[in-house]
C-alpha cells in the first residue's frame, strides 16, 4: 500500500517537475535522471521488487517512442536490482540484529530475575545463619550459665534461663520429693499460690510430663483433663518440661512455663525449653559429682532430695540398691571455727583413702557427715563401714581425742525395717537409732617435743615432728597424708599443735 | 494496525494468556501494545512481550510500545532495549 503510494507520489512530483521544466531534463546528467533517482528512492525504501515494479511503471508511462530506450531499461531496472539488493541485505542485516537484541533482551531479564532470586535467597540463608548463630550463642550461655552455677545457686540460675532465653513471663522450677513436686523456684510471680508449691503427682500437665519424661504442652493435653491446675489462681501451666538424671534418666524435678507472649509459644521455645531442662539435668548431676570429688560437701536440702531421689527410684526397681552412712560428732559443735574446718578436711580425706571419691555423694552439716553409697549393697557398705570405723578410730581419734563419744550408722535400701523411703530417709538423716563407740584416751607427747612444748617453742616442735615424719616413710599412704595435711595448715595455735603431736606420736608409737 | 492493551499484575500464571495474544496477530506488522496499566512486570512476560516483538520484527514489521509503565520500563531498561525498541509516551 504504501509503496503504491510512494510511487505514485513519486511520479506525480516528476509529472509536476516535467511540466514546471517543459519535460526538458538535457541539463541533468543521465545518471541524475529524475526516473532513476524514483526508482532508487522505490528501491531503498521498499527493496529490490518494489524498485522493479517501479522502473517498470516508468518504462511504460515514459519509454514509449524514447530514443534511448534500451538504455533507460538498463539504467532503471539495474538500478532497481543494484540498491534494492543491496537495501535488502542491510534490511535482513538489521532485522537479524534486532531479533539478536531481542533474544538477549529476554536472556538479560531473565537472568536479572535468576539473580535477584538469588540475592533473596542469599539474604535469607544469611538471615537464618544469624538466627543459627543467634541459637547457638543462646545455647552457649545457657550452658556456660547453667554450668557455672552451684547447687544451692541453680535453681535460681535455671528459671533466671527460662524467663530470658524463651521469654516466659512466669515461670517455676519444681523438684521430686517423692511422690511430689516441690517449688523450688519460681519468676514472674508476685506471690506464689499456696496449693502451687507443693504438687502430688496426679493427672496434671506437671504429673504428665513426669510421668512420660518428657516435653509436654498444653496444646497436647487430653481437653477432658483439662480440669482445675491452679487456674483459678492464675498458676496454668503451658509447657513442661521434665529435668530428668544424666546417668539413670530418673527425673530430678519439673521446669514449667506458665506465661509467655503469644507469638513465642512456638516450637522453637519448646525445643529450647527441652534443650535447657537437659543441661539443668546434667548440670545437677555433674554438681553433685563434682562436689563429691572436689570435697566440698552438699547442702543438707539437697542431699535429701538426692536421697529421696534414689529411694523413689530404688523401690521402682529402676535403680540398684545403694547403702547410707551417718557420722554424728556431738561434741564438734563446741568446737571453734578452726579445728572445725580441720576436722571436716580430715574427714573428707578419710572417706577419699577408703571409698572411690565418684562412688561419694555426702554432706556435712553442724555435727553430722551423711555419705551416700551408690550401687552398694548390704554387705559391702557393712565392710565399709568397719573400715571407715576402724580409720576414725585410728586417725580421727589420735588427734582429736576430745571429740568425746560419736555416733555410727550404717543403713541399706535392702535392710529388714526400711522397706518406705520415708522412713528409710527419716532414719537415716535423724539418726534415730545410733551405735555409740568410744574414742581412745590421749596419747603421750614424744620426749623431745614434750621438752620443745615446755620451753614454748612450737616452731622447733613442728620441725621435729616433720623430720620424725620424713625419717619413716613406711608410714601408710593415708596416715601420711594426713599428717602431712595437718603439719601444713598448721599454725601456732596450740590445739592444732597438739593435735599433730598426737598424730606423730601415735604414728611412732605405731612404727616402732 | 492492532492495538493490544496488557495491564495488571503480569506474572507467571499470566504469561499463558499473552500468549494467546499473538495467535491474534495474523500477520499484523504494525502492532501498538498498550502498557500504561502495568503494575508488575517478571520475566515470563516480559519473554511473552518479546516473543510478539520478534514476531513483528521477523515481518519486516514495527512494534510501537505506548506508555510504559515504571516496572516495564525498568524491564526495558535491564534488557538494554530503550534505543532499540520504538516507545511512545502520551
Amino acid at each position: 500500500m504504501r509503496f503504491w503510494l510512494n510511487l505514485g507520489l513519486g511520479m506525480l512530483v516528476l509529472a509536476l517537475a516535467g511540466q514546471l521544466m517543459g519535460h526538458d531534463f538535457r541539463f541533468l546528467h543521465w545518471a541524475l535522471s529524475p526516473y532513476v533517482l524514483l526508482v532508487i528512492a522505490i528501491a531503498l525504501e521498499h527493496g529490490w521488487i518494489e524498485a522493479c515494479v517501479a522502473a517498470l511503471a516508468v518504462l511504460g508511462l515514459t519509454g514509449s517512442g524514447h530514443p534511448d530506450l534500451r538504455f533507460q531499461v538498463v539504467l532503471l531496472l539495474g538500478s532497481a536490482l543494484f540498491v534494492g539488493g543491496l537495501a535488502d541485505r542491510n534490511r535482513r542485516r538489521i532485522r537479524h540484529l534486532r531479533l539478536v537484541v531481542a533474544s538477549q533482551a529476554e536472556a538479560l531479564v531473565s537472568q536479572g530475575e535468576q539473580l535477584a532470586s538469588l540475592e533473596k535467597s542469599k539474604a535469607e540463608l544469611l538471615h537464618r545463619l544469624a538466627e543459627r548463630q543467634t541459637s547457638t550463642a543462646t545455647l552457649h550461655e545457657v550452658y556456660r550459665r547453667l554450668a557455672d552455677e552451684d547447687l544451692a545457686r541453680l535453681p535460681s540460675a535455671v528459671v533466671d534461663v527460662v524467663a530470658e532465653c524463651i521469654g516466659a513471663e512466669q515461670c517455676s522450677l519444681y523438684l521430686m520429693e517423692g511422690n511430689s513436686l516441690r517449688l523450688a523456684m519460681s519468676k514472674g510471680w508476685t506471690s506464689t499460690p499456696e496449693e502451687a508449691r507443693t504438687l502430688t503427682l496426679g493427672d496434671d500437665l506437671l504429673s504428665l510430663a513426669v510421668r512420660e519424661k518428657r516435653l509436654r504442652t498444653l496444646q497436647e493435653f487430653p481437653l477432658e483433663r483439662l480440669r482445675y491446675d491452679g487456674m483459678e489462681a492464675g498458676f496454668m501451666r503451658l509447657m513442661a518440661a521434665p529435668i530428668l538424671h544424666a546417668g539413670s534418666g530418673a527425673v530430678l524435678g519439673v521446669l514449667s512455663v506458665e506465661s509467655l507472649p503469644f507469638s513465642l509459644f512456638n516450637r522453637s521455645s519448646t525445643q529450647l525449653l527441652e534443650t535447657i531442662a537437659e543441661l539443668a539435668g546434667r548440670s545437677l548431676t555433674a554438681a553433685v559429682t563434682s562436689s563429691a570429688a572436689s570435697g566440698e560437701w552438699l547442702s543438707r536440702e539437697f542431699f535429701r532430695r538426692r536421697l529421696r531421689a534414689e529411694l523413689t527410684a530404688q523401690s521402682k526397681g529402676t535403680r540398684a540398691h545403694f547403702s547410707y552412712i551417718s557420722l554424728r560428732l556431738p561434741q564438734l559443735e563446741k568446737t571453734n571455727p578452726t579445728r572445725r574446718a580441720l576436722v571436716e578436711r580430715a574427714l573428707k580425706l578419710i572417706l577419699q583413702s577408703i571409698l572411690h571419691p565418684e562412688d561419694v555423694r555426702g554432706y556435712w552439716e553442724a555435727d553430722t557427715l551423711g555419705v551416700l553409697l551408690l550401687g552398694t549393697e548390704a554387705a559391702p557398705a557393712q565392710r565399709l563401714s568397719q573400715d571407715l570405723q576402724k580409720e576414725l578410730q585410728t586417725q580421727l581419734g589420735l588427734w582429736i581425742p576430745d571429740l568425746g563419744l560419736w555416733r555410727f550408722e550404717v543403713a541399706c535400701s535392702t535392710s529388714e525395717g526400711f522397706q518406705e523411703p520415708e522412713e528409710l530417709v527419716s532414719k537415716t538423716l535423724l539418726g534415730a537409732r545410733p551405735a555409740q563407740v568410744s574414742l581412745g584416751p590421749a596419747l603421750e607427747f614424744p620426749p623431745e617435743v614434750a621438752e620443745l612444748k615446755a620451753r614454748r617453742q612450737p616452731e622447733l616442735a613442728l620441725d621435729r615432728l616433720r623430720r620424725l615424719v620424713q625419717e619413716r616413710p613406711k608410714h601408710a599412704p593415708t596416715r601420711h597424708l594426713l599428717i602431712r595435711t595437718y603439719l601444713e595448715s598448721s599454725d601456732s595455735d596450740a590445739l592444732a599443735l597438739a593435735s599433730e603431736h598426737y598424730s606423730v606420736t601415735k604414728l611412732l608409737e605405731a612404727s616402732t | 494496525m492492532r492495538v493490544i492493551t496488557w495491564q495488571g499484575r503480569l506474572d507467571a500464571p499470566v504469561a499463558n494468556r499473552l500468549l494467546a495474544d499473538l495467535a491474534l496477530l495474523r500477520g499484523q506488522r504494525r502492532v501498538e501494545l498498550e502498557l500504561s496499566g502495568v503494575t508488575y512486570m517478571d520475566a515470563a512476560c516480559f519473554g511473552v512481550m518479546m516473543q510478539l516483538i520478534r514476531l513483528v520484527w521477523t515481518r519486516n514489521g514495527e512494534v510501537v510500545l505506548r506508555s510504559p509503565s515504571p516496572p516495564v520500563w525498568e524491564k526495558l531498561r535491564e534488557g538494554q532495549l530503550l534505543e532499540v525498541v520504538k516507545t511512545e509516551v502520551k
